[in-house]
């Protein structure tokens, strides 16, 4: 390859890597804290704010998802990993099973599997209540759920709000009032006939004794519930969720995604009687206060069985069936973990591991200057693309949290990172002894050093890959960023150290460069 | 037989005074017989910190497990009391009737308190976090505690977490075994393996001797320790295959011995880098890191030595007892160095 072609490269990759850090720098240093509160508005809070605002908060967003984040430990907050009550599963089991306990042994599995799925959909449904600006809810090992709470320094007031079981409820929609809010020409989210914003409601619009406004969320792409509309409720309760024998995502004879349910048989009876009563009107299905689908009534349905159709994808299906599920089995959660990280104790260790790695990492550099001259301060400018390729592939990779033990991991690669610099030199110095011709011995370093480099490098990317796919937590992102660290570090020695040399040789004219 | 190795290096360094080493400055003219004083690293200074291990392991019961794997609570506090001291602090829970554990965290004047202590009840309600701050306040003014972390662990998970570092280690151990037998062979493989073993053994042994407990930062620090330790026996391996490669009929333990004086400068320089790091994150990167800075000081110095000294033995002792062409070819030369000698 000429310089030329080499430079490009180096140019491309300096480019992408400030393109993926750009969120980021403006995340830490320019945004101001006006601007980063309004993340911790909760969705119908944003709701009710100007369009301008609005709009604000959507970019704001949009900036935070592309920025690193810090871990916990270093902007405090709780962590709390939450596990089914297994004894109340067994025993909402065993009333499903008729206490057979053969068949309970045999289905426990999958049951247990089904159970933490709903569990995660009911936190989901629950995340905005924190008040915390970024809640992250996800499944971690065993069917166990983490639930991380930046910023949240006394898990014990919201420890209830998570363990309780969650509440489902079949509510009939106000469909009289709806039509009023229509012909006030209050703008509807299409298909689902909700009110897009309650903002736009008129204030000459009086809501009916008996009924209260509800809101309406979907699951965006990631599968968070995020607030589409609002609708007009009846207060009356008409079903609630223990009515609800059993519910299954299936297809239609058409192909389409439906959702088939069963009801007990006191359920049923209900069900016909407000089916009966409201053919053509919607039939809200309500959990936790949050409505999740509102499908018309077609037909009376008597029998204990009915069928919820519409434009669904399949993921909305089974998110349906895990609600209308959630609703039969309420299972409880417990706290198997909890941690919680005072802000002053993160802001204090980001401090100090910075300044312990600054003080290393000068030592580092210090000598390498002194023991390799020319060649060390070689080391030195590509170090600095090393760090900048870390930090850079650290941002691009999306949910990567910066953690105490992610930030010492960067600092150990400036350690490790010199070893490839190291090899080549040494071997340089070897080839220079051997050979007259500075060129000969350059390019004889460089050969004989890349698989030494490269084979001594696949070890420690193998360990550190461990770390990222088995790990948990803090583990699998110092895992990462040494994965990371690794792989440019590799780049950085073998590319940028000897496009350096070859352009410093070739513009200056000079003969040979101490090393 | 010694004499016998002694000759055949000066036969072949008569040809050229190519594996003059030099580390700082230092000409090095001799190759050190590395493989000559394997019996006394193999069994002496690894062999005293492990079986040391081995009995504190039994004296102790096994290893001393953090709050991670066994399950517990640990409260990290701030008493900003002049008069509190750690022996008031136990007094406290002892008289509460409360199986704690205390100890200091960082310098002595930040008054700040490690308390650790089993679960009291599994019912969720209980919140022993907040009942240790109290009994605190009570005793040093409530407006003087600041709780600065606290973590509550369920037995269930910590088995869980227990077994998954388990299989961490195994897992990355195979595939790092694969890798060098893929790249090299399979007796490289197996001093890589050897080492690697000695690694995770000298770090857990570490653990007991200097009473560290056992957490996911402690299993982090042996994993880091793992990878950048077979990364130093792979630099000294190639050397090795690469020296075997260009002169096959070659004594081994003499390109053995070659190889690792060759690349002990890079070796030195290296972990001299590291260990410059790792140091200073030690001294001044603050306190929640330092058992895993402590760990990984020992680890570096401990890879640097395992690549040395047990890696490249262990290669070497299973290769000359295995490999019939070694010894054929050891056979032919010492023909060879018998007639050139009459």
């Amino acid at each position: 390859m000429s310089k030329l072609t080499r430079f490009i490269i180096l140019l491309f990759t300096v480019v992408v890597s400030f393109v993926f850090l750009a969120p980021s720098i403006q995340w830490y240093f320019f945004l101001p804290q006006k601007d980063k509160d309004l993340l911790k508005l909760s969705q119908d809070q944003l709701d009710i704010q100007t369009f301008e605002v609005r709009k604000r908060a959507t970019e704001i967003k949009i900036i935070r998802k592309g920025a690193i984040s810090l871990g916990l430990d270093l902007q405090g907050g709780a962590n709390l990993t939450m596990q089914i009550n297994e004894e109340s599963l067994t025993n909402l089991l065993l009333e499903k099973y008729d206490f057979d306990t053969n068949k309970l042994v045999a289905d426990y599995k999958t049951e247990y599997a089904n159970a933490s799925d709903r569990a995660l959909e009911v936190l989901k449904n629950r995340m905005d209540q924190f008040g915390v600006a970024e809640p992250l809810i996800r499944k971690t090992f065993e069917g166990r759920i983490s639930v991380e709470l930046p910023g949240l320094s006394n898990p014990q007031q919201i420890m209830e709000a998570l363990s309780k079981a969650g509440r489902l409820e079949f509510k009939i929609v106000d469909e009289k009032a709806m039509k009023e809010l229509e012909a006030m020409k209050v703008p509807m989210v299409p298909r689902e006939g909700w009110v897009a914003s309650r903002q736009d409601v008129p204030t000459n619009f009086v809501l009916p004794e008996g009924s209260e406004w509800a809101s309406c969320w979907k699951n965006d792409e990631f599968g968070i519930p995020k607030l589409n509309g609002w609708l007009v409720l009846f207060k009356k309760v008409e079903l609630d969720g223990s009515m609800i024998n059993n519910a299954r995502a299936d297809h239609d004879q058409f192909g389409g995604n439906v959702i088939n349910f069963t009801l007990t048989p006191e359920g049923a009876d209900i069900f016909d009687e407000v089916t009966a009563q409201n053919v053509r009107n919607r039939l809200a299905i309500v959990l936790d206060d949050k409505v999740k689908s509102a499908p018309v009534i077609n037909s009376e349905i008597s029998g204990g069985s009915g069928q919820i159709s519409g434009d669904f994808t399949i993921e909305d299906a089974v998110f349906l069936q895990n609600v209308l599920k959630a609703g039969s089995l309420p299972v409880k959660m417990d706290i198997v973990q909890q941690r919680v990280i005072g802000s002053s104790l993160g802001e204090d260790s980001i401090n100090d591991m910075i300044k312990g790695g600054l003080i290393g990492a000068g030592f580092v550099i210090l000598f390498m200057i002194i023991y390799y001259r020319i060649s060390g301060f070689f080391s030195l400018i590509s170090l600095t693309f090393d760090m900048l390729y870390v930090l850079a592939l650290t941002a691009s990779v999306p949910g990567t949290t910066l953690t105490l033990s992610s930030i010492a991991g960067i600092f150990l690669t400036v350690g490790i990172a010199v070893d490839a610099n190291v090899i080549i030199y040494e071997r340089m110095r070897e080839e220079l002894r051997r050979s007259r011709s500075y060129r000969h011995a350059l390019e004889n370093g460089f050969l004989h050093a890349r698989p030494t480099i490269l084979d001594s490098n696949v070890t420690t990317l193998i360990a550190g890959f461990a770390l990222y796919a088995f790990g948990q937590g803090s583990i699998k992102g110092f895992g990462l960023t040494l994965c990371i660290g690794i792989l440019s570090n590799i780049f950085a020695a073998l590319f940028i150290t000897r496009l350096i040399y070859d352009w410093i040789l070739d513009t200056f004219k000079v003969q040979k460069i101490s090393v | 037989m010694k004499s016998n190795n002694n000759q055949n290096a000066v036969v072949l360094t008569a040809e050229k005074p190519e594996h003059q080493t030099r580390i700082f400055g230092i000409n090095i003219q001799t190759i050190i017989p590395f493989i000559s004083y394997r019996w006394f690293t193999l069994f002496g200074i690894s062999a005293i910190v492990i079986i040391t291990g081995i009995t504190m392991y039994f004296l102790k019961g096994g290893f001393i497990l953090g709050i991670d794997f066994k399950g517990g609570i640990r409260v990290d506090a701030q008493v900003n009391n002049p008069s509190v001291n750690i022996k008031e602090v136990r007094k406290i829970f002892t008289d509460a009737r409360i199986e704690a554990d205390v100890s200091t965290v960082g310098n002595l004047s930040d008054r700040q308190f490690m308390i650790t202590l089993p679960i009291l009840s599994s019912e969720n309600s209980t919140d022993e976090v907040q009942m240790i701050n109290g009994l605190l306040g009570k005793n040093f003014g409530s407006d003087n505690i600041l709780i600065k972390s606290s973590e509550k662990v369920d037995a269930r998970i910590g088995q869980d977490f227990g077994l998954k570092a388990f299989y961490l280690i195994l897992i990355s151990a195979c595939l790092i075994l694969f890798y060098v037998i893929f790249r090299f062979d399979f007796f490289y493989g197996a001093g890589a393996i050897g080492a690697l073993f000695h690694d995770v053994l000298f770090m857990l042994s570490c653990t007991l001797i200097l009473n560290i407990a056992i957490d996911l930062t402690v299993v982090a620090s042996i994993l880091t320790i793992i990878g950048y330790s077979t990364n130093d026996t792979i630099v000294v391996f190639d050397r090795i295959r690469e020296l075997h490669s260009l002169n096959k009929d070659a004594d081994y333990e003499n390109i053995i011995d070659r190889s690792i004086t060759q690349t002990l400068s890079r070796t030195i320089i290296t972990s001299m880098t590291v260990f410059f790091v790792v140091l200073s994150i030690f001294l001044w990167g603050g306190v929640v890191m330092k058992n895993f800075a402590l760990l990984l000081l020992i680890g570096v110095i401990d890879g640097t030595y395992s690549s040395i000294f047990i890696a490249a033995p262990i290669t070497y002792m299973l290769r000359r007892s295995i490999d019939k062409n070694l010894k054929e070819s050891k056979a032919n030369r010492r023909k060879v160095a018998e007639s050139l000698k009459s």
